[in-house]
């Protein structure tokens, strides 16, 4: 079992080590935390892309992946995503351990001072990010919100949540708009780079052997220079109301499969007493080969070959995707609306619960073999305040009941129901 | 059954291998202190076996597409419930798979390891299929082939083997179509399960933290004696030459896509075909991995994104050089490859090029090691391939320069290539 321990590194910048011997490879991140919102989505998402194209030391891509490839084939991986109302940059990397290194080297080491070096030590003309190094990010990162459409199923449930949250910022899209990053120039990217540097909040990362309080000394040196004033951590508006008119929108492309995205509200967030309770209840509806939605949409009723749902555990949201035949359309709406009223009216089994809570369990105990997911596990841990270990909460899990979830289900109201179908003429 | 232990003290690592009197092979791997165990059993049974015969049989017998992909769908299915049912009662997280060459089952959980196991080799050895169940099965596989025929990146590689391929039956989609399996009955199934889910046709491996002597007599104790039986594939002539050097198709896109292809036969002997995939692999990290000039310059110039992925891809039968992008331009991003190509069989590859890509390799095979589902996944893939999970690493270790300099004109033959491209529906953005 992996526990966290947290490492003050300078005002509002944080080291988090997980300490895990068995694991081959070391991993370092850093999440970079700042509001989510329009007028700056885009300029932080790009800002990943720039910091990571090429740095001061290493002051083009050729030469940055090649350092990259003498630390013993370290892995960069860049990452932009949202936990409720916060965007995300991350920036993690990866590099086999010490003790496989013949050459005796500290590349663990090494690996933390490349990482620093890209946020801290960008390459700059005067006093703006280098032009070729934002035009060429600018085009991936369009190509990237633009390949959206690419994949169908992540799409329908991307537009369910825009029109769902359209006016609150979890309805902005992580990456920023194509309009707005295409007017980024060199000199706004370096203000938002000073404003990331002195207000974000950085929660560094170390999953395996590389001591936290070395990380921190390190982390901490190299903030030394830059003048910190992080204002609040940013948080999450939960929107709840109960009476509310469905919405319905369908939109048609050429597709040979409808996507049905469906969103609703909870209203209950990590850090609510019912958090629990309503995990299990989505756990008995509709995620796993034991849930309502596999056993009666798909295996009873044969309409899809996945209809699942999930929560968002942030923003108090659940969502539900399924991909139908367009013609089923009003079918799986109405067996999906009936799976959730009887999860609601307490109509499943002792059975049901029980496969509900061991795969939940099984779910939680995995988490441990995978440095990856340990990390977010206690990042997600750290913005709900909600810091049990896996094992834990695998255990405070087991202490509800059938009426807890009952209770925990009867707050999910139908939102938005969103249909992505074929055009009409094939 | 016998156990023999093999290790690599490099790694770290050890494994237990034994062969039951069934014929079934068995590989246990100890990973102390992983919180998951998980189990996969693989049958030597593709979407490439579509025409077959007994040993011994006189005929050869066509099955329809994606037969094997649906037995995998109906295997789940018993006559006392339905396995994944069964599953729920132990918590595990159980799935199957079905690839070219192989039909996979597996499970992983982090508690009770023997309940999940017993159902695991209770229903693959226990075939129930009724007209009524295929029947059923039909629409919701209907709707997973509408899924992938949404999916670009299926779609551009379907494109590109059917391109490259003439003959080889990894030509024909994994899943079949909704006409294909509209042809599947149950005594159809039952001639497949016959042929292929034997248990000399099959191998098992576990990874996690486990008791070896208990896992093996487990295993043991619930294997019945089948008689082996011998599958025999039809054999077929695959030319040099490809079936159309270029194909393409529109889909609803954001870039266009860019699918490239060179087609290259293994060796037979299963240490040598090791060999040559993992040189394979270094050449084109060498040549097109992030850290050359090739990637870096494309990527700054335009041509390629992140997107930007090359693999050498094999399995029973078949093997080839892959590239597949997102570009503007395939065609143009298709001869810049080519050309870069040429220009390594004609020059070599320099050392530092070698040296750098070899480590990158050798880190990626390392790294199989920290996942249980990665290495269970390879440890059935290796052994049916003839090799085990320590081969890659012993062959990247033995590769050297001169060998991948010999390779490389055999790996980038022009008349053995094919482009497959997708464009967006709405003409060409930008």
């Amino acid at each position: 079992m992996s526990d966290v321990i947290h490492y003050d590194a300078g005002n509002g910048i944080r080291v988090n080590a997980v300490f895990a011997e068995r694991f081959k490879r070391e991993r370092m991140s850093v999440n970079i935390m700042l509001p989510l919102r329009a007028e700056t989505a885009a300029e932080n998402a790009l800002l990943v892309g720039v910091l990571s194209h090429a740095s001061e030391k290493y002051p083009d891509l050729l030469s940055l992946n090649r350092r990259l490839a003498d630390m013993y084939g370290a892995k960069l991986t860049t990452n932009v995503f949202k936990i409720g109302e916060i965007q995300v940059l991350r920036i993690s990397i990866t590099s086999i351990k010490n003790r496989f290194v013949q050459s005796g080297e500290d590349i663990s080491r090494q690996c933390l001072d490349f990482l620093l070096s890209l946020i801290l030590d960008p390459v700059l003309e005067d006093g703006a990010f280098r032009q070729s190094d934002v035009e060429i990010e600018k085009r991936n990162l369009i190509d990237i919100i633009e390949g959206s459409i690419n994949d169908k199923r992540q799409y329908a449930n991307e537009r369910m949540i825009r029109e769902m949250c359209a006016g609150e910022n979890f309805g902005v899209k992580e990456t920023g708009e194509v309009s707005d990053v295409e007017q980024i120039s060199g000199e706004m990217l370096y203000d938002a780079w000073r404003r990331m540097k002195e207000t974000a909040f950085f929660e560094f990362f170390t999953v395996g052997e590389y001591s936290g309080e070395e990380m921190a000394k390190t982390v901490s040196e190299a903030f030394s220079h830059v003048r910190r004033t992080p204002g609040e951590f940013p948080g999450t508006d939960v929107i709840y109301v109960r009476d509310k008119e469905t919405r319905f929108i369908t939109e048609e492309m050429n597709v040979e499969q409808a996507k049905l995205a469906i969103g609703l509200r909870t209203g209950v967030t990590a850090a609510s007493a019912d958090y629990l309770p309503l995990v299990y209840a989505n756990a008995v509806f509709g995620s796993g080969v034991s849930s309502k939605l596999f056993t009666v949409v798909r295996e009873k009723l044969h309409l899809c070959y996945y209809c699942s749902s999930r929560l968002d555990v942030h923003k108090g949201l659940m969502l539900i995707q399924s991909g139908i035949d367009e013609s089923n359309y009003q079918k799986a709406l109405d067996a999906i609306t009936e799976q959730l009223d009887a999860v609601k009216r307490g109509d499943f089994t002792e059975k049901d619960t029980s496969a509900a809570l061991l795969s939940l369990q099984n779910a939680y105990r995995s988490v441990e073999d995978s440095p990856a997911e340990l990390e977010s596990w206690y990042l997600r841990g750290l913005v709900s305040g909600r810091e049990t270990a896996p094992e834990e909460t695998a255990e405070q899990l087991a202490r509800y009941t059938a009426e807890d979830i009952v209770r925990a289900a009867a707050g999910i109201v139908p939102d938005t129901v969103y249909l992505l179908k074929g055009r009409e003429a094939k | 059954m016998n156990l023999s232990k093999v290790e690599n003290a490099v790694l770290g690592e050890t494994y237990y291998f034994g062969v039951h009197s069934s014929g079934l092979r068995v590989i246990l791997i100890p990973k102390k202190g992983s919180a998951s165990t998980y189990a996969v059993i693989g049958a030597k049974c593709g979407s490439l076996d579509s025409a077959f015969k007994i040993e011994g049989d006189e005929d050869f017998v066509t099955v329809p597409d994606g037969i094997a992909h649906f037995l995998e769908h109906k295997m789940f299915e018993c006559e006392d419930g339905d396995a994944f049912l069964k599953y729920s009662k132990t918590g595990a997280s159980a799935n199957a798979f079905t690839s070219f060459d192989k039909t996979c089952y597996l499970f992983s959980c982090t508690h009770g390891f023997y309940e999940s196991l017993d159902i695991l080799l209770d229903f693959v050895q226990r075939p129930y299929f009724t007209e009524e169940t295929v029947k059923k099965e039909q629409g919701i596989i209907g709707q997973e082939i509408k899924m992938y025929e949404d999916s670009p990146g299926w779609e551009l590689l379907k494109g590109l083997l059917n391109a490259v391929y003439r003959e080889n039956p990894v030509r024909t989609d994994i899943a079949g179509t909704v006409e294909s399996i509209s042809h599947i009955t149950a005594d159809l199934l039952y001639r497949c399960y016959g042929a292929f889910y034997n248990p000399a046709n099959m191998t098992i491996a576990v990874c996690g933290d486990i008791d070896v002597e208990k896992t093996a007599g487990f295993i043991s104790e619930r294997i019945r004696d089948t008689k082996p039986k011998k599958v025999v594939s039809k054999p077929f002539e695959e030319p040099d030459e490809v079936s159309a050097p270029f194909v393409s198709k529109k889909m609803q896109v954001s870039i266009p896509m860019m699918g490239l292809a060179y087609k290259d036969i293994l060796p037979e002997d299963p240490y040598e075909a090791k060999k040559r995939s993992v040189a394979a692999e270094i050449i084109l990290e060498a040549l097109f991995g992030e850290a050359t000039d090739f990637y870096c310059s494309h990527y700054d110039k335009g041509d390629i994104n992140t997107a930007f992925e090359k693999e050498y891809m094999c399995g029973r039968g078949f093997a080839l050089t892959l590239f597949e992008a997102e570009t503007r331009d395939p065609e143009k991003l298709a001869c810049m490859i080519k050309t870069r190509a040429a220009e390594a069989v004609k020059d070599g590859i320099s050392p530092e090029d070698f040296n750098r890509a070899k480590r990158r390799i050798y880190g990626d095979a390392v790294s199989l090691f920290d996942s249980v589902e990665r290495l269970g996944d390879a440890a059935v893939a290796e052994d049916f391939s003839g090799n085990d999970i320590f081969s890659a690493v012993k062959a990247i270790e033995e590769t050297d320069i001169a060998y991948c300099n010999g390779l490389l004109p055999e790996l980038f033959r022009e008349k053995s290539s094919a482009v497959s491209a997708i464009y967006p529906i709405d003409g060409e953005k930008k």
